[in-house]
């Protein structure tokens, strides 16, 4: 698919992918597409900031590739690794061979030397196992790569990341220097568990993301709860952006309202009341202290009435 | 134009947000493709640029209705104060461009010389936006300065001297910065584990391994370094000032928690309390305040070392092994009570390591009721703690213990 044209063909085509945003959002991501610089999303769990690359992806047609973060991430995990089980076997498949070849050679320095010259046999693409940072640079069409949390991971990975994407280029010490045939468009996704540098911030555009707004949210509900009733989606709704006012333990995620909106359809319920509520909050909440607190104040009365 | 964009980030980095050359360079690029005559996609172009952080954005967006005085109508093509119109931004923008990064060129070759050398006279505006990018530039590197000493919020939080009475904003924003230290040892000392799990082949393992599979060496085996977790045992004394800095040490041994087998807090003025549990249901900083008003502790007592070590000694001695590590927090003045010192000693040759931590200053050491002599030949380390540059070495400490 060809690329965007404007921001309004960002909100067009997400839409139409039922992903609802305004131009806030459009914006960055139509930019980073024009200027290929990686985006950095931050914003609180669960309000789409994965999504984004998805979207992305379809909306361009190209292959997603994912590296989940995570503490103790590390190049072999990354980018690549030599698979030696591989190795080991075709060593020991191919040991007729091998003793043919040095058959003819007569100390053991010649033979070294002989073994040598087919090293490169062994250290092939062939026995490269490649990880998403690998694939993503091999890969012969243009992808969207997705480094997902990145503050879970440490900083030497963050700093290693950093010189990836600034030529998209590695080095395997035994290959050589692999460079990408096309840039990928690059994600990055972070709930600020940690502060990220200067560094990779300033090489990023950044993006935002807060809670969407009443009708926003309304819509995405809509959209994604078929058989809701437009009042009860409204309810739904104000309620649970009350609820996010509240200073919870766990606050609602977009997901969780959409989760929500879709258990109230099942239970075939028309409105909010307390009844409904009781039967259903845990699909919404999931802190037992934060159900107690909103079943005990009473705040359903003021958000349902 | 291109100098509207520049005085923009100037704007921006006297509120307080931190705008680099290379990120306005940016913004200005991005004009080039963002229809700029609509004002939300220019604000989120410019946003995207320039802002690299959600706190900054509260600035950016006061400072961008500030700057650019345009009416949404669009009916005032002159905005006031002589504000350049939106369009004239995209009209020679990319030109603009060239001339900024030639500019910034000149500006650097000229550096060191004091003024840039003006030898083919630029004409007026040139040389304002030489002036201009000289400035700039001072800012730029003021800026890089800051970003080098590793600044965060807390800045400044590592000077502060612990062992006072501190206003409760300067309270939450320390707990943040013991918090971010916390995380930061953690790591380090995640990444050693990572390191040693990477261990060499073990080829012993290997070729016995290998015996399965027909002598094929089919499953390599890796040596495993073992890093043993110890077991800390904290005793705070909390008597007056000194709560001042054990609220943050227990705030430190908290966030490292997981690094031990098992960390237990006692509190002690005259008697002695555990209070590990007590953190685990409620969020630290209410349960921390709470403290205070726990009878058992007596908070307002006079402490007395002697008997605290005593009473730990007689409820808590078999609990300790060769894997613990006790941490003891306190300013070691008994009020002149028996300091019973030879109840530590017995203590020390049970556990792995004992350290002492003073939030006094070295010199009251030994100055009227402070027996801290008697107690430290039974310490394997005493250490002035007062501060967080402090706090990190100690944190470094126990976790390498």
């Amino acid at each position: 698919m060809t690329a965007f044209t404007s921001a309004h063909d960002v909100i067009q085509r997400f839409e139409a992918q039922d992903y609802i945003c305004g131009p806030d959002l459009a914006t960055p991501v139509f930019l980073m597409e024009r200027l290929e610089k990686p985006l950095l999303v931050e914003g609180p769990p669960g309000v789409g900031k994965t999504e984004i690359a998805k979207m992305l992806a379809d909306a361009l047609g190209r292959r997603l590739i994912r590296l989940q973060c995570y503490e103790g991430l590390d190049e072999s995990k990354a980018l690549y690794e030599w698979e030696y089980t591989k190795q080991l076997l075709y060593t020991q498949m191919l040991k007729d061979r091998i003793g043919e070849l040095l058959k003819q050679t007569e100390t053991l320095g010649n033979a070294v030397e002989a073994l040598n010259r087919e090293d490169s046999a062994f250290f092939s693409r062939q026995f490269l196992l490649p990880r998403p940072l690998l694939e993503a640079i091999l890969a012969p069409e243009p992808v969207v790569l997705l480094v997902d949390e990145i503050d879970r991971s440490d900083d030497e990975f963050e700093s290693f990341l950093l010189e990836v994407l600034s030529d998209f280029q590695v080095s395997i010490p035994e290959l050589g220097t692999l460079t990408a045939a096309q840039r990928p468009l690059v994600v990055l996704t972070s709930n600020a568990n940690r502060n990220l540098s200067e560094a990779l911030r300033r090489r990023c555009l950044y993006l935002y993301i807060n809670y969407p707004t009443l009708e926003q949210e309304v819509r995405i509900v809509l959209c994604k709860t078929p058989g809701i009733d437009e009042d009860l989606a409204n309810q739904v709704v104000r309620f649970v952006q009350k609820i996010r006012t509240l200073n919870m333990r766990k606050p609602p995620s977009i997901a969780e309202t959409i989760d929500w909106a879709l258990a109230l359809v099942v239970l075939n319920a028309r409105h909010l009341s307390r009844d409904t509520l009781s039967s259903s909050l845990n699909v919404l909440m999931k802190d037992r202290e934060d159900i107690e607190r909103i079943m005990r104040d009473g705040y359903h009365d003021q958000a349902a009435g | 134009m291109i100098k509207r964009l520049v005085e923009f980030a100037r704007t921006l980095r006297q509120s307080g947000v931190r705008v680099s050359m290379a990120e306005t360079l940016d913004a200005a690029e991005v004009l080039r493709h963002a229809p700029v005559t609509e004002r939300p996609a220019f604000k989120a172009s410019l946003r995207t640029t320039l802002v690299k952080s959600h706190e900054d954005i509260p600035a950016f967006d006061e400072a961008f209705e500030r700057f650019f005085l345009v009416q949404v109508g669009g009916e005032t093509e002159g905005p006031p104060d002589g504000h350049p119109d939106l369009d004239d931004i995209h009209d020679d923008g990319e030109q603009d461009i060239r001339r900024f990064q030639d500019e910034q060129g000149e500006a650097m070759a000229g550096e060191g010389e004091g003024e840039p050398a003006d030898g083919d006279e630029p004409d007026e505006l040139e040389g304002e936006l030489e002036r201009m990018l000289a400035r700039v530039q001072v800012g730029e590197q003021a800026s890089d300065a800051v970003t080098e000493s590793g600044a965060q919020p807390n800045q400044q939080a590592e000077d502060v001297d612990l062992y006072q009475e501190l206003p409760p904003g300067d309270v939450d924003n320390l707990y943040e910065a013991v918090e971010e230290l916390a995380r930061n040892l953690v790591t380090r000392k995640s990444l050693r584990f990572r390191k040693s799990r990477h261990g060499r082949v073990d080829i012993k393992k290997t070729i016995q391994r290998s015996f399965r599979t027909g002598n094929l060496p089919f499953h390599i085996i890796y040596k495993h370094r073992k890093i043993k977790k110890n077991e800390l045992v904290v005793l705070c004394d909390v008597s007056g000032s000194v709560w001042e800095v054990a609220r943050f040490f227990i705030k430190l041994v908290h966030e490292m928690q997981n690094q031990f087998s098992r960390a237990r807090s006692f509190l002690f003025v005259d008697r002695i309390n555990e209070v590990t549990d007590e953190f685990d249901s409620r969020p630290f900083e209410d349960t921390v305040e709470n403290l205070k008003d726990d009878h058992a502790l007596n908070f307002f007592g006079l402490s007395d070392f002697g008997r605290a070590f005593y009473q730990f000694h007689d409820e808590h001695l078999l609990s300790l092994s060769g894997n613990t590590v006790l941490v003891i927090l306190g300013d070691a003045r008994t009020n002149w009570f028996d300091p019973q010192d030879w109840v530590l000693g017995e203590l020390n040759t049970r556990v792995h390591q004992t350290i002492w931590l003073n939030p006094e200053p070295v010199q009251y050491w030994d100055t009227d009721d402070s027996v801290m002599s008697k107690y430290s030949p039974h310490c394997d380390h005493v250490l002035e703690c007062r501060n967080l540059v402090q706090l990190k070495e100690i944190g470094e400490l126990i976790l390498r213990a």
